[in-house]
């Protein structure tokens, strides 16, 4: 055994690497069509699923908007027999995963500005309700309303012909009520209210017009037309919304909403899933197929490099190094075509949005790092699956039969 | 054993299990090859020769009995280290040519520097001067398919060379060639045996080639009839040998001296 110290080592993996190389490249037909099929399935899956994870984003986005996903919207369809009357607010205030109570009371009305007149919402409302409602102010000041100010929105100037927001600030603005005097057993009166606009919010398609809810609690309201409730925690919402529904009173939340969209766009990635998948498996399987052809191909070959010296781990390493090339080659061009795709998605959607006037730009295709590092994974683990049986075949190729002359 | 000897047969049977049933291919074979010998196996078609080969180069585990190349039981070692045995001890000439037919005539022959862990470089390098030395140097970058039989015949002793390797083994390497490139291939292999002292294995059917050896074996339905034993051919009658065929032989005419390797 003394004299086989003198033997070298065995063949470098970059070798290896260089001849597995070589071989795709020498099949470059073959080569390119199997890379292909592996980024049309990897390229269709990440795309379609980032998509769908882009637009579910923006969409949720829209839903909760400025609003907080912790309040819940509290109303009585039976009003006539529920009443949101001061106790029960107190009551609601009292439950332990509540943080706030806003109270809102709105009626229909008539408003005016200098000489023009407008059928109008007119809300009363708490500063509460004011911090909680998140209503979008675009001009002036929203966050306050002290008695005597109001807030209009947009719908409401364009009703009274005032197209600059921002002169519209400091006028003077006269409401007509009709309201429900409670402490008379809900007899209709009608009153008028006078104050200065401080701010412009956009909301809503009709005119709609914010006051302090001082001014029609002492002209006799006193049950609430609607609540919004801050939950102390989102977790707690839902726990809330049933202990809220127990007076039986109605509730919403965003979350709702959310749960709601969230549930359909988990179908949508879930079916883009499985139309990216198909086409995943027909590249699985061409890859499959051109490593069976190669082998079948190069039975000589292997023949001759096992009889060179050559060790069935060598020959089966080959072979796994031929088919990774493949499937990363694939999952790489792969998520740089759906990147691109997606970005072309994105361009063609704002210049729509833009041509419509949405003025924010959308992202609706979100490449996630977590997607990026999945896909890379996963070509790993396909390329190695499907390799197993080729490289098998080829390592345990005989080389007298494979070079045994015709 | 003697240290001289390089080959040694002890009791090699070979049976093969076929549809008729068990055919016996070599039968109890004893026989011994001196380290630097040109030997020459010959007998008819069919008798044993390349399964006799095969053997010997660690591919086929005989039925029973014992081989021994350079001082090791070859089949006392596991797979990886005949596989070593292979890559690092033998070369290996066909009667057809054999390639990666996506490596260039170059990297062919640097092929088993490959497989013995040379970086690419160190491979080529020494390729080259392989390839020059069956004076090919021309071909380097063709696809060896490209080129005639007894070019690929050249570049096959050009790559069964390149690793210095102890023992040279032959199957009928001149079996496709005309008489002129059939020569050209028996100089080399004489070369290399009187260059490097590599010991040479060689089948074959050309009778006519049997005085370039200095050992004979003839061998018959898988048994040894004739073992002439190792002896010094007469200077007189390898130079008589080589005149034949000078005519033929360009590769002589830019012998390239290497070390061999230690
Ligand atoms: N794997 C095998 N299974 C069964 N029989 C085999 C096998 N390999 C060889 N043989 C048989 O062994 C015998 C010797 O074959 P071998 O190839 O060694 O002969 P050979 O002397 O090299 O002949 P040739 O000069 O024609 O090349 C033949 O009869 C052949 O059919
Ligand atoms: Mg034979």
């Amino acid at each position: 055994m003394i004299k086989h110290h003198r033997l070298r080592g065995v063949i470098k993996p970059q070798i290896l690497a260089h001849m597995s190389l070589k071989n795709l490249f020498f099949k470059k037909l073959r080569t390119s069509l199997t890379v292909l099929g592996v980024v049309i399935g990897v390229g269709s899956i990440v795309f379609l699923v980032s998509l769908g994870l882009g637009l579910q984003k923006l969409v949720n986005r829209q839903v909760v908007g400025s609003n907080s996903v912790k309040t819940i919207d509290v109303s009585s369809t039976k009003s006539k027999v529920i009443k949101l009357d001061p106790e029960t607010v107190k009551s609601i205030a009292s439950l332990s995963e509540v943080e706030k109570v806003a109270k809102v009371y709105n009626f229909g009305g008539r408003a005016n500005i200098g000489t023009s007149k407008t059928d109008s919402i007119v809300f009363g409302v708490d500063s509460d309700y004011l911090e909680l409602g998140n209503l979008k102010v675009v001009e002036g000041s929203g966050q306050t309303l002290a008695d005597g100010q109001a807030l209009v929105n947009l719908s409401l100037l364009k009703a009274v012909g005032i197209s600059d927001t921002k002169s519209a600030l400091q006028k003077d603005l006269n409401v007509n009520v009709e309201i429900v005097d409670d402490t008379k057993a809900g007899a209709k009166k009608n009153i008028t209210l006078s104050a200065q606009i401080v701010g412009v919010i956009e909301s809503g398609s009709g005119a709609e017009v914010y006051l302090d809810s001082k001014g029609f609690l002492a002209s006799g309201v006193v049950n609430a037309s609607q609540l919004k409730v801050l939950a102390k925690s989102q977790q707690s919402v839902p726990e809330l919304k049933k202990q809220i529904e127990a007076f039986g009173l109605t509730s919403s939340s965003p979350l709702d909403t959310l749960d709601q969209i969230n549930q359909i766009f988990n179908l949508f990635n879930f079916i883009l899933v499985g139309f990216g998948g198909i086409g995943m498996i027909i590249a699985v399987l061409g890859m499959f197929n051109t490593l069976t052809i190669s082998l079948l191909e190069r039975t000589r070959e292997i023949g001759l490099m096992i009889s060179l010296g050559a060790r069935q781990r060598d020959v089966r390493r080959l072979f796994i190094m031929e088919s990774i090339t493949l499937s990363h080659l694939g999952g790489l061009i792969g998520l740089i075509g759906a990147y691109m795709s997606g970005r072309v998605v994105d361009l063609v959607l704002n210049s729509w949005a833009a041509s419509r006037g949405v003025p924010d730009r959308i992202t609706a295709f979100d490449l996630q790092p977590w997607i990026i590092a999945a896909t890379f994974v996963f070509v790993t683990i396909v390329g190695f699956v499907v390799v197993y049986f080729p490289a098998r075949r080829a390592s345990h190729i005989n080389p007298i039969e494979a070079l045994r002359h015709e | 054993m003697k240290d001289d000897v390089l080959i040694s047969f002890a009791n090699v049977n070979k049976q093969f299990e076929t549809a008729e049933g068990p055919s016996m291919v070599l039968r109890d074979l004893n026989f011994e090859v001196k380290r630097g010998s040109f030997t020459i196996i010959y007998g008819p078609s069919g008798s044993g020769k390349s399964t006799l080969l095969n053997v010997l180069v660690g591919l086929e585990r005989p039925t029973s009995g014992k081989v021994m190349v350079d001082g090791v039981d070859i089949y006392a070692l596991n797979a990886d280290e005949r596989a070593r045995y292979r890559a690092n001890t033998i070369g290996m000439v066909y009667q057809s040519n054999y390639w990666v037919a996506s490596l260039s005539a170059l990297e062919n022959i640097a092929l088993p520097l490959y497989l013995t862990g040379r970086s690419k470089g160190e491979a080529i390098g020494e390729a080259k001067l392989s390839l020059a030395r069956v004076g090919l140097e021309k071909f380097a970058n063709y696809r060896p398919t490209l080129l005639s039989g007894g070019q690929q015949q050249r570049i096959s002793l050009a790559r069964a060379t390149v690793v210095s390797p102890t023992l040279l083994i032959a199957d009928e390497p001149t079996g496709n060639l005309d008489t002129k490139n059939g020569d050209v291939v028996m100089n080399l292999l004489q070369q290399f045996r009187d260059d490097f002292n590599t010991t040479v294995v060689l089948v074959t059917h050309n009778l006519e080639y049997l005085p370039l050896s200095d050992h004979r074996i003839s061998i018959k339905d898988g048994v040894v009839t004739e073992d002439s034993g190792h002896y010094q051919a007469s200077s007189a009658t390898l130079t008589k040998a080589r005149n034949t065929m000078s005519d033929a032989i360009d590769a002589k005419k830019s012998p390239v001296k290497r070390k061999r390797r230690v």
